[in-house]
């Protein structure tokens, strides 16, 4: 199969798994590690079978990926600006900085400076959509291109 | 009451244990008897020799007395009893002759360890119930209440008692010869201990403890006791029975935070003899009495967190051990169900606590239980990895040996009700369907055979939960059109599947699952007269794909799609959709030919089945096309025309299975000419009818000169050469007045004589021969009849015939086209002489026809003229004579003379020149 072909269904993927993480997260208890690891399982598991190479990492990079979901969610309600949308880019870039770590744990190729700071301006980017509390807000499309974006990219550098 | 009931429930079960343990003893012995009684007897069987020398010799390897000891007493700490007579006895001499067997008291002697049954009774039974009924009497005396001893005396004495039991046990048992009767004493000892350490606090008569807690703490102690002591036999089954001692202390106290808490040491101690001395047996009892305790202790009203966590330290607990004995790959004793047991017992736990303190968040504890079975999965699959297992080990064998299958599909079951209980609507199937893919890759990832079929069997449970939630179905709105409810879903589904095969070469399953989906939601979102046709619009699609990727499993869905699409569509269409849908009936077709066109032009092979199938495909939906678009009187006409382009296009071989289906659908126009036209046969029809006679002969005649052009399949050139004079015959008849058919046959026939004459096909001479007869048939039965115009047409037939008859070729068929040439001058001159002088004329024809046999030298002329004058003569005397007037009856008889005279000498004269005409 052709690699753009191959992204796109990745895309879809992860897509698919941002929607679940808005239909399983639970805004009482979004603010904590537990509450939060149900609904960032999706996709912390997808990208880890797509994109950490020893499997006995796996665990590790998953339960990581659930404490950057949680800190970046901590993030976003927490800081103050009157433009929700900055809030929300600053938590994105928070959240893509740490999933690119989290996930070199297990991939060395994302261990680079460029790798790194390309998922970070990603995660930053694709979470602009973002308007939590928002009375038109579509949570299902914004985690989907947020973990869609990220976690493409995360595939297309980690099998490059 | 219920103390007493207790406590002599203790004692029964010590009186079982010690029971068992002898019982268990004694059939060892048998056992081995037995087995040495069997090696005698082969020793016997197959050399009497080395029977002899076995009866003179020991034994020489017999079996270890210690292997039957240490079943029992590990690894005794106390003296060893005297070995077992059994054990121990010499061989008995083997007789030649195998002696008759034991009777019934030998037997049972020999059971009971070759001790007589009333030592057995006084020594040991008695025993046990005495030690019993001792201590239902320590029970009762606690019990009872009276004036001259308060609750401390009755315990002092009742643990007076139940220590020198206890102490005279240890120290009798000592001895070898009073070790059954001392450990009866022990466990009258400690029974009495514990019931006293149970009476102090809860039975009002004995209690000298108020603090439930110092109580509990008490009979733990004792239990504790009780435990250690039981350590010293190493013998699983006391020191199950004092563990289940410390268990019962448990149940009873009154204190629930303690019990439940206190649970956990025990439990953990219990688990960690289990592991120690390998006494699986022991463990299981301590998960089922562990999880039963906390259940008897009912609910507490404690917070969910502080609940959760003491289950998850049960959970913690079995499942360690579990894991410890996986890793020691021990399976015994039921040591298997430890793990399913620990997991129905913590999640049923935790599901009532979870439904009492909690229920909307159900989920989430569903989510986490998830998270310890993958934890659980993961460290099995380290502590124990598949490559451990034999290869094509079956997967239960696998489970009961510890495997990480048994949690992952706990985890997954429990991801799914997570997933169940937080989302809702159709997002429900989404997220199943997402966590199936997620299995499903992982089994990709591991290579894991397990985890696919996982994920597979995931995938169907997220598909039936799709249709049995949305059935009924009810409709939503995506991008402003209605659809199903379950549409979106079940297109996630194939889109999954289509992902699963390109990206991770799944099987070819997933692809014909993802076109079966593509195909019921096609199937139920369009209109039924769309519905084939879209079928074979993706069939198209699939088989592009299949084309381009080589993968055969894509072929094969667009030949089952397209056919039931093809069959859709012609089901659809010809069950009376509205006429002006002919749009999707012809875009069908052109997706049913341009599929042949594409493998034609690809110059790919196809088998002959497909091929033929599809020719058929496309006669079957371009005959219905024309039945929906050609004006009805004009249908069959057009099914003729179409079944000539359709053997055209065989013909190019576009394909050439279109030759036999083109005469499929030639019969069909035909019949339904003939069919469809049947009420409008008449003379001067509507023009439909007549253009459609005609037509159906044009076309038929259109097969005859292709297959005429290609020097092939005489023979249905010849069936189409005949079908069409068929056709052409009665459409003459039609647009043609009287007058005027036995013309146009007779032309009609000229055409197939001089065409089979030119074109050397004796079949078209013969087929214009046969168009003679039915116009000699109409100019006899309806021109000669015309007074008007029957010299002319008459004239024309007898002119036809005399043309065939000197056009024609053997002397038969001569002969033939002469005689009915001269049968309708004959039928002629009947119609145009009148009564009188119809002998004469005929006379005269016969002369004609003697002259022009002469002059043609054609005998049959000349035998025609003889026959013709011989009626003539027979009519003269038969009917002349009798019934014309005298003048005509004399001109005839004398014109007849005359020319049989002259006949006559014209034979006579010009004999010779006959005789070498003849």
């Amino acid at each position: 199969m052709k690699r753009p072909v191959k992204l796109v269904l990745v895309a879809l993927l992860f897509a698919g798994a941002g929607v679940l993480t808005e239909l399983l997260a639970d805004t009482a208890i979004t603010r904590t590690f537990l509450g939060n690891a149900p609904a960032v399982l999706p996709f912390a598991i997808l990208a880890a079978l797509l994109c950490v190479r020893p499997p006995w990492l796996m665990p590790l990079v998953v339960v990581l990926h659930c404490a950057v979901f949680t800190g970046a969610v901590q993030v976003a309600v927490s800081l103050d600006s009157p433009v929700p949308q900055i809030n929300m880019c600053v938590a994105g870039l928070a959240g893509g900085l740490g999933v690119a770590l989290a996930t070199a744990i297990g991939c060395r190729k994302l261990f680079r400076i460029r790798q790194l700071a390309l998922l970070t301006a990603t995660g930053a980017i694709a979470a602009i959509p973002f308007q939590i509390g928002g009375p038109d807000s579509l949570m299902p499309l914004d985690f989907a291109v947020w973990q869609g974006a990220v976690g493409t990219l995360l595939y297309a550098l980690s099998e490059r | 009451m219920e103390y007493i009931l207790g406590v002599l429930v203790i004692a029964l079960l010590i009186a079982w244990v010690v029971l068992r343990d002898r019982v268990g003893r004694l059939e060892d012995r048998l056992s081995l008897s037995e087995g040495r009684l069997r090696e005698l007897e082969a020793l016997q069987k197959t050399s009497p020799v080395v029977v002899e020398e076995a009866i003179e010799k020991p034994v020489p390897a017999p079996i270890p007395e210690s292997v039957f000891v240490a079943r029992e007493q590990p690894k005794p700490i106390g003296p060893l009893p005297p070995p077992l007579p059994a054990y121990v006895a010499p061989v008995a001499p083997v007789a030649p002759v195998t002696p008759p067997g034991p009777s019934l008291p030998d037997r049972l002697r020999q059971k009971l360890g070759n001790e007589e049954w009333e030592a057995l009774i006084g020594g040991s039974i008695l025993n046990k119930i005495g030690a019993v009924v001792l201590v239902i009497g320590i029970a009762l005396f606690l019990a009872y209440s009276f004036a001259y001893m308060r609750p401390a005396g009755r315990a002092a004495i009742c643990i007076a008692g139940s220590l020198a039991l206890l102490a005279a046990g240890v120290q009798v048992e000592r001895r070898a010869k009073y070790r059954v009767f001392a450990r009866g004493l022990i466990g009258a000892g400690w029974a009495g201990l514990y019931a006293t350490s149970y009476a102090i606090y809860a039975l009002p008569a004995a209690r000298i403890i108020e603090s439930p807690f110092a109580g509990s703490v008490v009979m733990l102690l004792v239990a504790a006791g009780m435990i250690l002591h039981s350590l010293r036999y190493r013998t699983q089954a006391v020191t199950g029975v004092a563990y289940a001692a410390a268990f019962a202390a448990l149940a009873a106290t009154p204190s629930t935070p303690f019990a439940v808490v206190s649970l956990i040491p025990l439990a953990a101690s219990v688990l960690y003899l289990a592991n120690a001395f390998e006494w699986n047996a022991m463990a299981l009892f301590g998960l089922v009495a562990t999880y039963a305790t906390c259940i008897a202790r009912g609910d507490s009203n404690a917070p969910l967190a502080s609940t959760q966590t003491l289950f998850l330290a049960y959970w913690v607990l079995f499942e360690t051990f579990d894991l410890l004995r996986v890793r020691r790959r021990s399976l015994s004793g039921g040591i298997e169900w430890i793990f399913p047991l620990n997991a129905a017992a913590f999640l049923g736990l935790s599901y009532m606590a979870w439904a009492h303190h909690a229920p909307e968040r159900l989920w989430l504890a569903s989510a986490y239980a998830a998270a310890l079975y993958l934890a659980s999965a993961i460290v099995r699959a380290v502590v124990r990895p598949p490559s451990s297992f034999e290869n094509g080990e079956r997967l239960s064998a696998r489970m009961r040996a510890g495997s990480y299958e048994g949690p992952l599909l706990f985890a997954a079951v429990l991801a799914a009700l997570a997933v169940m209980g937080r989302v809702t609507g159709v997002w429900k199937s989404v997220g199943l369907a997402l966590e199936a893919e997620i299995i499903y890759l992982a089994g990709v990832r591991f290579r894991a055979t397990f985890l696919r079929r996982l994920g597979g069997g995931a995938f169907v449970v997220s598909l039936a939960s799709v249709l049995w939630r949305n059935l009924p179905a009810e409709e939503t709105s995506v991008l402003g059109r209605p659809v199903w409810n379950w549409t979106p879903p079940v297109l996630f589904h194939a889109f999954l599947f289509y992902v699963n095969r390109g990206l991770f070469r799944a099987h070819s399953a997933f692809t014909y699952g993802a076109a079966g989906l593509l195909m019921l939601v096609l199937g139920a979102e369009c209109p039924a007269w769309l519905i084939g046709t879209a079928w074979l619009l993706l069939a198209t699609v699939l088989f592009e794909i299949g084309s381009r990727t080589r993968l055969r499993e894509f072929g094969i869905q667009a030949y089952l799609l397209g056919g039931s699409g093809a069959m859709m569509t012609a089901l659809a269409h010809a069950s009376g959709s509205p006429h002006r849908l002919w749009i999707p009936l012809a875009a069908s077709l052109a997706l049913v030919y341009g599929n042949v066109l594409r493998v034609r032009l690809a110059k790919g092979s196809e088998s002959a089945a497909l091929s033929t199938g599809k020719a058929l495909a496309t006669a079957l939906l371009a005959v219905l096309l024309l039945w929906r678009t050609v004006p009805w009187d004009y249908v069959a006409l057009s099914w003729c025309a179409l079944a000539v382009v359709l053997f055209e296009l065989a013909l190019w071989k576009l394909p050439a299975e279109l030759r036999a289906v083109s005469w499929c659908v030639a019969a069909l126009g035909g019949a339904a000419v003939v069919i469809t036209h049947a009420d409008g046969f008449a003379k001067y029809p509507a023009d439909a009818v007549s253009i459609s006679w005609f037509g159906a002969a044009l076309c038929a005649w259109a097969f005859t000169a292709r297959l005429l052009s290609r020097r092939e399949q005489t023979f249905l050139r010849d069936v189409a050469a005949l079908v069409g004079v068929l056709f052409a015959l009665p459409a003459l008849w039609m647009v043609t007045p009287d007058v005027g058919v036995a013309v146009c046959w007779a032309a009609l026939a000229i055409v197939w004589l001089e065409l089979g004459s030119l074109l050397r096909v004796n079949s078209f001479r013969w087929l214009g021969s046969g168009i003679l007869l039915p116009m000699i048939c109409w100019e006899l039965a309806v021109n000669l009849y015309d007074p008007h115009y029957r010299l002319i047409v008459a004239s024309a037939g007898i002119g036809t015939c005399y043309y065939f008859w000197r056009r024609g070729g053997g002397l038969r068929i001569r002969a033939v086209f002469s005689l009915l040439g001269t049968l309708l001058l004959t039928a002629l001159l009947y119609h145009e002489v009148s009564g009188g002088l119809l002998t004469v004329a005929c006379a005269v024809e016969g002369v004609a026809l003697l002259g022009a046999g002469f002059a043609l030298r054609e005998r049959v002329l000349r035998l025609q003229g003889l026959v013709l004058l011989l009626a003539c003569i027979l009519k003269l005397f038969l009917y002349d004579l009798r019934n014309l007037e005298t003048i005509y009856r004399i001109l005839s008889f004398v014109a007849l003379g005359l020319i049989l005279l002259a006949v006559s000498w014209v034979y006579t004269r010009f004999r010779e020149h006959l005789r070498r005409l003849l």
